[in-house]
């Protein structure tokens, strides 16, 4: 079961939260993997590309923003499937063009369980 | 009248026997000779011109002859018995003086004195020899025999006709000659006999030949005498006196019947040119006309002149006389044809007309004769001098070119109508000139009619009545200037008895002019002036000056009124006094507003002495020309005197007052210029003063400096220092305020979302399944978690608004996916109350909308949890749909237990929740939810709508304008 399931990256700073989501998107059958500063991400995604990436736009080092930003210049991972995560949802207007959910936060374990199945590739249009 | 060619009258053309008094010799002889000797010998006999008897020119012509042919016959055997003898040729010399005097007179008018030369020298000759010493008897006889043939030779000239006889009496006298003297025989005659008998045939063969000639001059006159009675007949037909003048003595030579009418002698001695038709007895001396005859003898041309002759009545007459010269062979003048025609009808009425013509030119009236159309045909100098026109520009011109436009059309119509029915029109009227001015005149219009009746032309006569007008106008003027006048005018007479007063009189007096005129001004009087002042007034105009000062009178009311009366005596040419002129004006308010402006001008005075703000003025240099009380304090300023010549902007610290420049400001714009600094005066005191300066103009309006208005500002600019430092300090406050609450809300949001993010963990399972008694704990701390998050989310959304910080960022957004956040917040606290949330987004409703998307997610989410909190059992939907074609709307409905209908009126405001026994049973919200919703929804033009009704729900609807992707950046662009 543990090879079939995708992978979803979770970039977020505090672990209480990161646990939260994690939780949430392996209820919605992810793979998870947490990694807690910007530096850290931008390293992890030249490696394997996930399904699904929840990012905190408030990160130690390197901000989310920049992340996105990243991401999306970047031909591997431009198609990846991207939540965004933020205290202040106004600072996260100017991406939504950019990702393809803004849960501000506080963000509920059971709504984040329901958008993330949404994403799942295999609720997913081929 | 005049010929065409005017040729010098010949004799040879015609002569009338009948007509005259004196034969004009016809020419000698019929054709002229051809041969030349013939002609030379013509010329060796031709008598004088001045001969004009024919027998007389015939007489002298043959004498002539006679010489030129007998003299060699004489000469020849003279001169050689001279020779022979040896006789000194005194003889000879003699008779060839005598005999060349007797040709020479032959050949002229005296040509009988010819003959009696030739006579008595042929007699005396032969006795001269018996003179001589050498005395022969012989001689005597020879003389005796030699005189006979000489004596016939005379008798034959004198009387040729008997040329016959005298021959057989000479032949007769030498045959008994030798019978009657001695010694005297009939040898001694043989060859004076032959010599006479060859002499005699010689005569008689030229006597047969000239009276050949005679008959053929006869033959020729008898000719002419047809043609002469032809001209006869032609000129005695002409009516006008026909002559012919000698050129020498001025004798009449012919005259027609016309002529001879004049009343003189055709015949008589006195028939002479002067005499024929200027009744005098001397020729014409040219002084009045020149002399016809002195003019052709001068110029041998025609010639007409015009002279006075008198007629047969012995009236005189203008005539015409026409001269022509006749020429004799040589082209000297002889005669004179002269004829006359009386044209003293003509000159009279040529004089009418010049005279006409002159009254016409010289007129001061303007004349103008139109043709029927009005086109002008003549106009005289004084329409030219009026008009300004001259008749180069007026002829051809129709006289409406004169209009003025002062005139109606019916005016002009009525005019021509008059005219053309031929009428006389006579009116004044207004024309205009070349230059544009208009003038006045008194028009005559006439038509002209010839004989027949038939209007030919149109005169006009125009006269000038500019002045008089002018003159009308300004008597009217007078008048009305006086009857309108706004002061009261009375004229009276010496005694001071009104005769006029003007409506303005009655309108201040209330005396109307029937009870003023025959009264005394006196009536007016009030008793409130002395008597002095009426002696003095009296005094002054008697005296003949203009009298003028201000009375108190009185009305016919009883009412007392101001008046500035001017009184002046009238004079008539003379210089004397006939009326009294007064001119008053009411100046009863003049004299009110005179004490009002002395009352504001004290007004004013206690003002500027009384007012807490310093005022004063300077010229347009700065320096200061007054100062109030309030001012000299205000700077410290000892005294007025030390204060007013300053000059302000000659301060120390001008510059850092900027007053200097102010001032200038204010010179250059005439508007006031504020400013307030801190300002050291000249003697020390140091002031914040607020400062104006305004334009000062005099009355005029004119600017004569700036007034500077000094208000002392020292304790309230303190006080703003004090209150601006409050203030720094407060917004320091608030910014804190606003970064503590952020940060409040973030650090309270993040353990809050681990609180209730566990809490969903625990029962969801994800740590094992939970008894219902831990469910329903959970599910309580989910509950009020949630509250306690929505509590703070309001919190924070208000205190944006409060900072004012909010502002729409209008961006494309998708409408649907406003949606997918709320549940994020709601959707715990909605599944804890297992609440079913239903959303539904119209399909005619644009896929992309431009607005905020966060706001408008604000507004949902309170919206939504707002239903989800009043809702206990049911559902809570949401649906986004179009209203119309401008217009969206988000609409969220619920089950819940609704609202009162008197409380929907106020669920929108701040802090305020429904009051009611349900809602404090809930106790739960912070109160801003509705209040932030509406404020929201107020920024971006939308409007809220509710529907509630209590017990089974309530729908409230966002309505709010569609912003299309195109339009927005319509708009932006």
């Amino acid at each position: 079961m543990m090879a079939t399931n995708p992978l979803a990256l979770i970039i977020e700073d505090d672990p209480k939260q990161a646990e939260i989501f994690s939780q949430a998107l392996k209820k919605a059958g992810f793979d998870t993997e947490i990694i807690s500063d910007g530096q850290a991400a931008l390293e992890r995604l030249t490696g394997s590309v996930p399904a699904l990436i929840v990012l905190d736009l408030h990160l130690p080092y390197v901000s989310g923003e920049d992340i996105l930003r990243q991401i999306r210049a970047d031909e591997r991972t431009a198609h990846v499937r991207v939540m965004l995560a933020t205290a202040n949802p106004q600072m996260a207007v100017p991406l939504e063009s950019d990702s393809d959910f803004v849960l501000h936060k506080p963000v509920s374990f059971t709504q984040l369980q329901i958008l993330a199945s949404r994403l799942h590739p295999d609720n997913l249009p081929a | 009248m005049i010929c065409e060619e005017r040729r010098p009258f010949h004799p040879t053309t015609t002569q009338n026997q009948s007509m005259i008094n004196k034969p004009i010799p016809p020419k000698p002889s019929g054709a002229p000779p051809a041969s030349p000797l013939a002609r030379f010998w013509l010329r060796l006999t031709a008598p004088s011109s001045a001969i004009q008897n024919n027998e007389h020119r015939r007489q002298a012509q043959f004498l002539a002859a006679l010489l030129v042919f007998l003299l060699p016959f004489f000469f020849l055997p003279e001169t050689i018995r001279t020779l022979l003898n040896g006789e000194a040729p005194v003889y000879l010399g003699s008779a060839s003086i005598s005999l060349s005097i007797a040709y020479y007179l032959s050949r002229t008018r005296h040509f009988k004195w010819g003959v009696v030369l030739t006579l008595a020298t042929f007699l005396l000759i032969p006795f001269t020899v018996t003179l001589s010493p050498a005395y022969n008897p012989d001689q005597l006889i020879n003389t005796i025999i030699w005189t006979a043939p000489t004596l016939i030779m005379g008798g034959l000239l004198l009387a040729f006709q008997s040329a016959l006889a005298l021959i057989i009496a000479n032949a007769a006298v030498m045959l008994a000659l030798p019978l009657l003297v001695s010694g005297i025989t009939y040898s001694h005659l043989t060859f004076p006999l032959s010599f006479t008998f060859v002499l005699s045939t010689l005569i008689l063969v030229a006597v047969k030949a000239h009276e050949n000639d005679i008959r053929f001059i006869r033959d020729q006159k008898q000719a002419l005498s047809h043609n002469n009675a032809y001209l006869q007949n032609i000129l005695e037909s002409i009516t006008t006196p026909f002559y012919i003048i000698n050129i020498d003595d001025y004798s009449i030579e012919l005259a027609n019947s016309a002529a001879r009418e004049l009343g003189i002698d055709a015949y008589g001695p006195a028939a002479t040119c002067y005499k024929l038709t200027h009744r005098r007895d001397t020729p014409c001396d040219g002084a009045e006309h020149p002399c016809p005859l002195a003019t052709i003898r001068n110029t041998r041309q025609p010639t007409t002149v015009e002279h006075i002759h008198f007629n047969k009545d012995g009236q005189p007459r203008t005539v015409e006389v026409h001269g022509y010269p006749i020429l004799d062979e040589n082209g000297n003048v002889k005669q004179m044809i002269e004829y006359s025609i009386d044209i003293t009808r003509r000159r009279e009425a040529e004089e009418n007309v010049r005279k006409l013509s002159r009254a016409v030119e010289q007129s001061a009236n303007a004349i103008v004769v139109t043709n029927l159309n009005g086109i002008i045909e003549y106009v005289n100098p004084g329409f030219s001098r009026i008009t300004g026109y001259t008749p180069q520009e007026a002829i051809g011109q129709h006289t409406r070119m004169l209009k003025s436009g002062y005139h109606s059309q019916e005016f002009y119509a009525k005019l021509w109508g008059s005219l053309s029915r031929g009428e006389v029109w006579q009116g004044e009227m207004v024309n205009r000139k070349k230059n544009g001015e208009h003038y006045w005149e008194f028009a005559t219009m006439s038509p002209v009619k010839d004989e027949q009746g038939h209007i030919t032309h149109y005169l006009a006569i125009k006269e000038d009545i500019t002045r008089q007008m002018e003159a009308e106008q300004t008597i009217r003027k007078l008048s009305r200037a006086v009857e309108q006048s706004g002061s009261s005018i009375v004229i009276t007479d010496l005694e001071g008895t009104i005769e006029y007063v003007n409506p303005a009189f009655t309108r201040v007096t209330g005396y109307t002019p029937e009870e003023a005129i025959g009264q005394n001004p006196r009536v007016l009087k009030s008793d409130k002036q002395p008597p002095e002042l009426y002696t003095e007034l009296w005094q002054t105009i008697t005296r003949g000056d203009v009298w003028q000062g201000e009375l108190i009178n009185k009305k016919k009311n009883g009412e007392h009124y101001w008046e500035l009366a001017t009184i002046s005596p009238v004079k008539n040419e003379d210089g004397v006094t006939t009326h009294y002129l007064a001119i008053k004006d009411d100046i009863t308010l003049r004299k009110q507003v005179e004490a009002a402006l002395e009352q504001r001008e004290e007004d004013l005075r206690t003002l500027m002495e009384q007012t807490p703000v310093g005022i004063m003025t300077l010229d347009k240099n700065g320096v200061i020309t007054s100062a109030n009380p309030q001012c000299l304090q205000l700077l410290g300023s000892p005294s007025i005197f030390s204060t007013v010549g300053l000059n302000i902007l000659d301060l120390p610290d001008i510059a850092s007052t900027q007053l200097d420049e102010g001032f200038k400001h204010v010179l250059e714009t005439k508007q006031p210029v504020d400013g307030a600094s801190w300002y050291t005066s000249l003697w020390g005191k140091t002031l914040f003063l607020h400062s104006r300066l305004a334009p000062h103009f005099d009355s005029q309006g004119n600017l004569i400096g700036v007034i500077q208005i000094l208000e002392d500002l020292t304790h309230r600019k303190q006080a703003e220092e004090a209150l601006a430092e409050a203030h720094k300090q407060a917004q320091e406050a608030s910014q804190l305020k606003t970064q503590l609450l952020a940060n409040v809300s973030h650090d309270m949001r993040t353990p809050l979302g681990s609180i209730l993010g566990y809490t969903e963990m625990l029962q969801a399972g994800i740590y094992g399944d939970l008894s219902q008694e831990q469910m329903k704990a959970t599910t309580n701390i989910i509950d009020s978690g949630s509250q306690m998050l929505l509590f703070i989310n309001d919190l924070i959304n208000q205190a944006q608004l409060d900072s004012g910080k909010v502002v729409l960022n209008m961006q494309p957004f998708a409408p649907a996916s406003l949606l997918d956040t709320i549940y994020a917040t709601v959707g715990a606290l909605a599944q804890a109350k297992s609440l079913q949330l239903i959303s539904e987004v119209a399909p005619d409703l644009p896929a992309m909308l431009v607005g905020d998307s966060y706001w408008l997610r604000q507004i949902l989410t309170n919206l939504v949890s707002n239903a989800v909190k009043f809702t206990e059992a049911g559902y809570v939907k949401t649906r986004l749909y179009r209203v119309n074609e401008a217009h969206w709307a988000m609409e969220v409905s619920d089950t819940g237990q609704g609202i009162a209908e008197n409380d929907q009126l106020y669920i929108f405001d701040a802090f305020r929740q429904v009051d009611g026994a349900a809602t404090k049973k809930q106790g739960i919200g912070s109160g801003l939810g509705l209040s932030i919703v509406n404020q929201l929804t107020a920024m971006m033009d939308g409007r809220i709508a509710l529907t509630s009704e209590e017990g089974k729900g309530s729908a409230f609807t966002i309505l709010l304008p569609i912003v299309l992707k195109s339009e927005a950046e319509k708009v932006i662009v």
